[in-house]
């Protein structure tokens, strides 16, 4: 029975941190700090949605950045990409009078564009990754302040202003704010897609080694190339939801969003050398970070304490994700 | 196995020593009214004076609780900040936004659901609040031309170093001084400069002012530490002594400005108060019933070693 | 010197060795055989503390040890030398002798005198052609062989276990490890030495010890056993006679190679290739290491970047290969020789590997249907004996044989009009040999074309119908098989301009 269980968890990546998360929110509840009227503040429902719109946004991403590194890559250029998306959607639907479609569109367009451009120099300029989505953060912040001409861009409703189909995303739908719903919309998708559809084989393929996918017919360029472009295009997204949430298009927003997903994805179990790693373990890693920075933050404890608690929390995860790393050292 | 319970075990440890912070005032029986502070930015000094005074003021009123989170100049992080106040139930919050449309939605919220609000130093979009406390930048630029206009005896070239482009404050701040010598034709404004709010960038503005112009008379910092950064350039050049430096926030500290116009580098700086001391007198007045001020401006002073402090 | 006592072993829910016994006189050299999975591979990382948690006893010198990890294992005198060699390339040959033990002055500081003097120390008595300064990189596979041997010496290992030390050497640095493996015999050591050919275990071994299955079969002297007594013990019945019956029915014609040249960064890759090949053939390509016969495979399935001079005609039509991607959809399918870099994924299941060359196949609007899948793969694991305990373990757990079935059986999933196997037996048992070259014949049989190396030329001459001779890249002979003999071969191999 005891080798069953065990093998169950060799065999089934997500279920580490799931029980990271499960241990974090029982502490959590234990360690709730209590209301005047004797409540547990942490388990309101105001605070378990708001722990949950807060991440949907890094949720997001977190969601293309776990392609990325599955195809043993990584994508720095997130965090410019929302603020570039955040942009352009403020513009699109103050400035530019897009409508509510158009500037969706154009939107998701742009981070399309930055993760093609990102994925092409990786795949045809055999440029690491990490140079090519570093270069793609400086430029893609640049652009948005250029398009931003420096400052911020509010968004407001009425005549002349955004439409109002553009609340849907601000408004709460069944007691649940719209952004969580994309969220898990659109981490049971793209779970969908690595686990039954093949272009999820062919990440994992790539990650796992890359000279093998090429010599078995794979088009490692164009596969590779199509995960950043996903990265893109969710951070875009992500992005839509950012302004519309601050109601404010804002180039200089989204800084060190991409550590913040990359430290999800990582404590979702996914390993940063590609080619191992499932979605149900970085939807448990956002939740982890989500309630961490909650129950933190419900405590009052300061900025330096929380960034050290971070630190921590992630090596642990790492540590608990490579356990037999150890003993097959040798 | 062994590893994964060692590392569980340190988590709660961890988790335990932190909370255990929060956590000291909860047995006992008359539970404090809770006042939540939700600071923009606690790492400029002028910001951590605020959470300062606060906590001074706080620290006098057993019957009140102070806590304060910092938004780290990042609007989603604040927003997140009032979400948790609000789950917390506090009595009353106090917010000083970082900026005023993304947090204009979520004020509106606290302050429907009951809850007072003191808005502090910068404004939202939304007459959703009970009280405002500000200083009046236009002000404080005035008093500083007077005071300029009166050093110099109506006659003289001036530089100003301007807070970041753009920003109300600086706008302001330049507003009021320009007012003020309108009356003073002899003085001249002969050099305006963007320096950020940075002590740094005061500094390399006032080493090609000095590059530039033979005589200077007067440089006006849009805050203290441009204005001492002016002024060390101005002494690495040994031309410090012909030269008078003005600047504004007046800060208490070491690294202030009040400190520097007791070492003679600055010849006066005009003091645009926090209002952390009058945010907690506000909020305890409104806590007991009592009916404040919609709009309450905050008066300055200058303080130079003739005029005291 | 050395016993084993019931040693069992398990990994999760499979039992890898069952109630193994024997034991070792010192100064002997056993060899152990076994097919790939018989256990020998385990039983040698309980003997060096890779695996510290197992059933039964280990023995050395009357006292009962159990080793935490390896380094335990090197105090107690126990040295392994792994199949793939573990030393740093960029480091010298003195560094990677005394790697993780360097003397160390009394300044703290590594003392790279007493390095360098105490390596050349050891590799004198091995009369080692290089300066123990030289960097790893810069000499070859063989006498880096010998480095490991010396890393050994260093720690006065009095055990040596050496795992299939020849599969990467050449004849010529065979015959020089042999020597200095008497050296070792003769300075008292006992050796442990775990090897697929046969030659080398009746040339070198005292005594040898079978597995089989995770089992003991048997301990022999070697003087009392015969190549087909340890064939048998080794897989466990009578082989058939395996010069396959070649069937020859040559007519279509397939690949037509003429005066291909390939030029790449100013190396000539390949050049002078001219042959024929028809439909049913089974091509040999022989030479020695770095001749070009992998460039030659690569070439044709669009994986080497190069300029390329001559004509290709594939089936009716020129062709000038693009990549693996499109020579596989227009059916022709490569084998790489090295599984681990570029053959295995290594953490993924087996019916992962097994099919991710027809995903195009088995999927509708882009998902995989499982079911088909699944059927298609266990049909395949059967026809080629693939030995697992579920299609959903990963690669990495099974035995290097067995691994290179599930990659034919990738390949042949393609369904190639062209097959090309570079090295298909390379670190494999006798056993999974024969059954490959079986298959190879079956496929011939069926009408596939084969274009297969190795560099066991009597392997060729067996499977093969003409063999292809290169030499520093340029082809030096076509030969009929029947026509032929190994010298001649040889002779095209080493034949230079």
């Amino acid at each position: 029975m005891k080798k069953k269980i065990l093998l169950f968890i060799a065999q089934n990546e997500w279920i580490k941190p799931a029980f990271g998360f499960l241990g974090l929110f029982i502490l959590s509840i234990t360690f709730s700090p209590i209301s005047n009227k004797g409540t547990l503040i942490f388990l309101k429902l105001d605070n378990l949605t708001n722990i949950l719109r807060q991440v949907s946004e890094i949720g997001i991403i977190s969601v293309g950045m776990t392609l990325v590194i599955l195809t043993s890559g990584i994508d720095l250029s997130v965090g410019s990409v929302l603020a570039l998306s955040a942009t352009m959607t403020a513009f699109g639907i103050m400035d530019w009078q897009l409508g509510f479609f158009f500037t969706i569109l154009l939107a998701l367009f742009t981070g399309v564009v930055a993760g093609f451009i990102s994925g092409a120099i990786t795949s045809w300029g055999k440029i690491q990754a990490f140079i090519a989505t570093l270069s793609m953060m400086v430029a893609a912040r640049g652009f948005a302040l250029f398009i931003a001409g420096n400052n911020s861009r509010n968004i407001g409703f009425g005549n002349g202003a955004a439409p109002e189909s553009f609340r849907i995303f601000t408004n709460t739908y069944l007691g649940i704010p719209f952004p969580v719903y994309i969220f898990i919309i659109i981490t049971i998708i793209f779970a969908i897609m690595l686990n039954k559809m093949r272009l999820g084989r062919y990440f994992f393929a790539i990650g796992s080694n890359e000279e093998a996918a090429q010599l078995a017919g794979l088009r490692v360029k164009w596969i590779r190339t199509s995960a950043y472009v996903f990265s893109g295009l969710l951070a875009a997204l992500a992005g839509i939801i950012h302004s519309a949430q601050l109601y404010q298009g804002n180039p200089n927003d989204g800084v060190g969003f991409e550590l913040d997903a990359i430290a999800a994805v990582v404590i979702g179990g996914t390993s940063l050398s590609g080619g191992k790693g499932t979605l149900v373990g970085t939807f448990f890693g956002v939740l982890i970070i989500g309630i961490l920075s909650n129950i933190l933050g419900l405590h009052g404890v300061q900025k330096d304490f929380q960034l050290m608690i971070k630190g921590a929390i992630i090596v642990a995860a790492v540590l608990l994700q490579e356990q037999n790393f150890f003993k097959k050292g040798f | 196995m062994k590893k994964t319970i060692s590392i569980l075990i340190l988590f709660v440890a961890m988790i335990a020593v932190f909370s255990a912070c929060g956590k000291k005032s909860e047995t006992e029986k008359v539970r404090p009214k809770v006042i939540g502070f939700s600071q923009c930015n606690s790492a400029e000094p002028w910001r951590e004076a605020m959470n300062q005074q606060m906590q001074n003021e706080a620290a006098k009123h057993p019957e009140i609780k102070l806590i304060i989170s910092d938004g780290n100049q990042d609007n989603s992080k604040q927003l997140a900040d009032v979400e948790n106040f609000l789950v917390q139930e506090v009595d009353l919050l106090i917010i000083s936004p970082n900026e005023a449309q993304p947090l204009t939605a979520i004020v509106e919220k606290v302050h429907k659901s009951g809850i007072p609000v003191v808005i502090l130093d910068r404004k939202i979009m939304s007459d959703a609040y009970t009280s405002f406390i500000g200083a009046d930048n236009v002000l404080i630029g005035e008093m500083a031309g007077k005071y300029a206009a009166k050093v110099l005896n109506g006659k003289g070239k001036i530089a100003e170093i301007w807070g970041l482009k753009g920003s109300t404050p600086a706008l302001e701040r330049h507003e009021g001084f320009v007012k003020a010598l309108a009356d003073y034709p002899d003085i001249e404004v002969i050099y305006e400069q963007d320096g950020a709010w940075l002590r740094r960038r005061g500094r390399e503005i006032m080493e090609n002012v000095l590059q530039r112009f033979e005589k200077i008379d007067l440089v006006y910092g849009h805050n203290d530490p441009m204005a001492i950064g002016a002024y060390l350039a101005a002494k690495n050049a040994n031309r410090e002594k012909d030269i008078l430096f003005i600047g504004i926030d007046g800060l208490p500290g070491a690294e202030g400005g009040i400190q520097a116009v007791e070492n003679k580098e600055l010849s006066a700086t005009f003091v645009y108060p926090t209002g952390g001391k009058e945010a907690i007198e506000t909020a305890l007045k409104i806590l007991a019933g009592e009916k404040v001020e919609r709009n309450i401006t905050l008066g300055t002073r200058t303080v130079s070693l003739d005029e005291g402090k | 010197m050395l016993e084993f006592k019931n040693i069992s072993k398990q990994f999760s829910t499979v039992k890898v060795l069952h109630d193994i016994s024997f034991s070792i006189d010192k100064g002997k050299l056993i060899a152990l055989m076994g097919e790939n999975g018989a256990g020998k591979s385990t039983l040698m990382k309980i003997l060096c503390g890779v695996y510290p948690d197992f059933q039964g006893e280990v023995i050395l010198k009357n006292n009962q040890v159990q080793f935490k990890n390896p380094r335990d294992a090197e105090h107690a005198g126990i040295a392994m030398i792994h199949q793939e060699l573990n030393l740093i390339p960029d480091l010298s040959i003195a560094e990677n002798i005394f790697l993780g033990k360097e003397p160390i002055n009394s300044m703290g500081v590594i003392d790279s005198k007493t390095m360098l003097s105490k390596s050349d120390e050891i590799l004198k008595e091995f009369d080692f052609p290089y300066s123990s300064r030289i960097k790893i990189k810069n000499i070859p596979v063989g006498w880096q062989q010998m480095v490991e041997i010396a890393k050994a010496l260093q720690i006065n290992a009095e055990i040596i276990v050496m795992d299939e030390p020849t599969s990467a050497l050449s004849e010529s640095e065979i015959n020089i490890l042999f020597e200095k493996i008497n050296l070792l015999k003769e300075m008292g050591k006992t050796i442990i030495y775990i090897s697929h050919r046969m030659k080398e275990i009746f040339t070198l071994a005292d005594e040898v010890v079978v597995l089989r299955d995770g089992r003991f079969v048997g301990q022999e002297l070697i003087d009392n056993v015969t190549n087909e007594k340890l064939i048998q013990m080794m897989i466990g019945h009578e082989i058939q006679d395996n010069s396959v019956e070649i069937t020859k029915k040559y007519d279509k014609e397939i690949l037509h190679i003429d005066n291909l040249n390939v030029i790449a960064n100013n190396k000539s890759l390949l050049s002078d290739i001219n042959f024929t090949l028809k439909k049913g053939e089974i091509l040999g390509v022989a030479g020695l290491l770095g001749a070009g016969r992998t460039e030659l495979l690569k070439y044709l399935f669009g994986e080497l970047k190069g300029e390329a001079k001559g004509n290709v005609k594939y089936i009716t039509n020129d062709y000038r290969p693009k990549s693996a991607s499109d020579s596989i959809r227009m059916g022709i399918m490569y084998l790489s020789e090295d599984r681990k870099r570029e053959g295995n994924f290594h953490d993924l299941s087996l019916v992962f590997n097994s099919s991710i060359s027809i995903l195009d196949r088995l999927s509708k609007f882009g998902f995989v249907n499982n079911q088909t899948e699944k059927k298609e793969v266990i049909q395949r694991f059967e026809k080629l004996n693939v030995k697992k305990s579920s299609i959903l373990q990963k690669m990495n757990t099974l035995s290097g044989g067995n691994q290179q079935k599930v990659l034919l059986s990738r390949v042949l999933s393609t369904e190639p009009v062209l097959l090309m196997l570079d090295e298909p037996t390379r670190g494999i048992d006798v056993g999974a040999k024969e059954e490959i070259y079986n298959l190879i014949n079956e496929l011939s049989s069926a009408g596939m074309t084969i274009i297969v190396t190795s560099s066991e030329i009597p392997e060729l001459m067996q499977v093969c119908h003409r063999v292809l001779v290169l030499s520093q890249g340029k082809q030096t002979a076509l030969l009929k098989v029947e026509d032929t003999n190994p010298q001649e071969i040889l002779h095209y191999a080493f034949m230079q301009e």
